[in-house]
This record gives structure tokens, C-alpha cells and sequence, in this order.
């Protein structure tokens, strides 16, 4: 499951959405616009949370002609 | 307020006068709401990385780095994330990453390292995903392979070649003496390290260098139960360091995984991540 989070840096507050996998870590955490406060987990909203199934790399089982 | 945008030191390539507005390493489709008013965004799309190789003796080859492409689209309401591959001990080539989009910005994944037989680092992703140890041409027709775009992979204990989305380092096959793998090339998104796997002493590859983290280191140590690759730098996070003889599992945003020795788990390679600006 993914969930979409919308952040207030604590700087100048501007809004930052960041959508990822529940279980990771928060990808962005400095404020893209002044450089200087963070997107704190304690100041976001979740705005979505989506449940759709995740990708599914394909493995790749044969071998080309030009690897032999 | 004064506002400079180069003040970030995780993004500094963010393009003048944009603002990071979203950012999806979510993998899967999932939605994606632009205000009103805005119909073009400039986005960073990144693919999955390769998974590395696992071989039940000798080395095998770490897994490319995803592809890199970056530019204006239209706007879409939804975005597709790719994963990275997913490394095992199956005796097996690893798996490739996957392709992420956003509107007509489109970034495919890293090859997955080979294995036993073969040997080779897996080839950096472009415009489509990569399946062998060569890279991919990018979307914009930047071309791939040597130093390029997107690099080729390392045959046996060969680095990969520097570039933007860079290819793995291959592992030797021989399986007797003193044996290392070659490392990640060096770029923006980086391959993992080839393994060894060898009855002397074997030092796996580490995990390429990139532009804003660092790759993970390879294990040495003399017989089979060392000599994994490390995981590749990604975009937004550093690859792993290889423990044993298992991968190292490269960095979020496209590190392609490192390569396991005898009997090892290959790393993983790292998600997809997808950007916009405007």
C-alpha cells in the first residue's frame, strides 16, 4: 500500500506532496525552496491512500543471441 | 522572503526557477493532481534498478543502474513507478527493473546481472528497460553504451563504464585463486558491483559511485563465504554494502543491486522514483 502525504516545510511553508510505499522512508526531507527547514513527519497531512497492487518486475529468463 | 533554489544539497541539478513540487517513489500507477492552471511540468523520471545475478558457484555480474530521463510534458493525472529487481539465490540472471513514466517522459530499468555461465554487469536502462549487459539509448536518442548516456555493463571481473545511468561490474567465473569483481560504473545512478566466488581469496566490486551518494562496499575474504558486490548509488539514496557472500541492494531511485557469490542472495535493485517541477 502507498500513501500520499502532503508537507508544510517548516521554513517557509510551502506544501510538498511525496506519494511512496507505506513501509518507506520519506524520500525528500529539505525544503526544495529556501534550502533551509525540513519537511517534518510531524507537519504532513495525509491525502490519499492508495491500494492498488504494487509492480512486479518481469525475470528475465532467456538469453539473447548476441550474449552467446 | 528571498528564495534560492540551489540551496537544496540533495536535488542541486533542480531546474532554475521550478520548485519541487512532488515526488512519487510509490511503485505502481498511482494518481497525481496538478493545480489548475498549470498544463506543462518538468519531470525527472527514473526507472528501477536491475537485480544482480546469483550463481550456485563462482561470480555473477551486479544489476544496471535504471534509466535517467528528464524534460517537459503535458500533464497526466497518473504516474507509473517502477521497482527494482528483485535479487534471490536461484542460480539465475537477476531481474530487471521496471519502466516509470510521467505524460511523455518515460524511463526504462536496468538490466539484471548475469550469472554462472555468463558473467556480465547488466547494461543501464534508457528509454526502455535493458535486458543484456548493454545500455539502452535514451528517450531524447542520447546514445548508450562505452561512456555514454546510458553504459554497458563489465564482462567478468570488468567494471562497468561511467556515464548517466551506468552499467554493473561483471564477476569472474574461475572459481580457484584470488578473484574480484569489477565495480559499478561511476555516474548520476550507478550499477552494483560484480561478485566473486572463489575457493582463494575473493573481494566483490563495490557499487558505482554517484553524483550525490555513495555505492556500498564489496566483501573480501578468502573462500566461498565472501565476496558479494556492493549495491549501487541511487538518486535519492546510497547503496548497500554487501555482507558475505550475498549483493549489496542498491540505492532508492534506480541503484541497480550487487552480485551475490557461491550460494549468496543477490541485492535487489533499488525503485524508481518520478519528480515534478513546476
Amino acid at each position: 500500500m502507498a500513501i500520499k502525504y502532503e508537507y508544510s516545510s517548516e521554513c517557509c511553508s510551502h506544501y510538498y506532496i511525496e506519494t511512496r510505499n507505506n513501509a518507506d522512508a520519506q524520500v525528500v526531507t529539505k525544503c526544495n525552496i529556501c534550502g533551509q527547514g525540513e519537511y517534518v513527519e510531524t507537519n504532513r497531512t495525509e491525502i490519499e491512500s492508495i491500494t492498488e497492487p504494487v509492480y512486479q518486475a518481469v525475470v528475465e529468463e532467456t538469453i539473447s543471441s548476441d550474449q552467446e | 522572503m528571498s528564495a534560492s533554489i540551489y540551496s537544496n544539497s540533495s536535488f542541486t541539478d533542480s531546474p532554475y526557477g521550478l520548485k519541487l513540487q512532488q515526488t512519487i517513489s510509490a511503485t505502481g500507477t498511482s494518481s497525481v493532481t496538478i493545480p489548475t492552471g498549470i498544463n506543462r511540468v518538468y519531470a525527472i523520471v527514473i526507472g528501477g534498478g536491475g537485480a544482480g545475478g546469483s550463481a550456485t558457484t563462482g561470480g555473477t555480474g551486479g544489476g544496471g543502474a535504471g534509466g535517467y530521463s528528464a524534460g517537459w510534458t503535458y500533464i497526466s493525472t497518473s504516474v507509473t513507478v517502477g521497482a527494482g529487481g528483485t535479487g534471490t539465490s536461484t542460480n539465475a540472471p537477476g531481474a530487471s527493473g521496471g519502466s516509470s513514466i510521467y505524460g511523455m517522459v518515460m524511463a526504462g530499468g536496468g538490466s539484471g546481472g548475469w550469472s554462472s555461465f555468463r558473467d556480465y554487469g547488466g547494461g543501464a536502462g534508457g528509454a526502455i528497460t535493458a535486458s543484456t549487459n548493454t545500455g539502452v539509448v535514451s528517450y531524447t536518442g542520447a546514445p548508450a553504451g562505452g561512456i555514454t548516456y546510458a553504459s554497458n555493463g563489465g564482462n567478468g571481473g570488468v567494471s562497468g563504464s561511467a556515464g548517466v545511468s551506468t552499467g554493473a561490474g561483471g564477476g569472474p567465473t574461475t572459481v580457484t585463486g584470488t578473484q574480484t569483481g569489477g565495480t559499478g560504473g561511476r555516474g548520476l545512478i550507478c550499477g552494483g558491483g560484480g561478485s566473486a566466488g572463489t575457493s582463494g581469496v575473493g573481494t566483490g566490486g563495490a557499487g558505482g559511485t554517484g553524483d550525490f551518494y555513495a555505492g556500498g562496499t564489496g566483501s573480501s575474504g578468502t573462500g566461498t563465504s565472501f565476496g558479494g558486490g556492493g549495491g549501487g548509488a541511487g538518486y535519492t539514496s546510497a547503496g548497500a554494502n554487501a555482507s558475505a557472500n550475498n549483493g549489496g541492494n542498491g540505492g532508492s531511485g534506480g541503484g541497480g543491486g550487487g552480485g551475490a557469490g557461491t550460494g549468496g542472495t543477490a541485492g535487489s535493485g533499488g525503485n524508481g522514483v518520478v519528480l515534478l517541477y513546476y
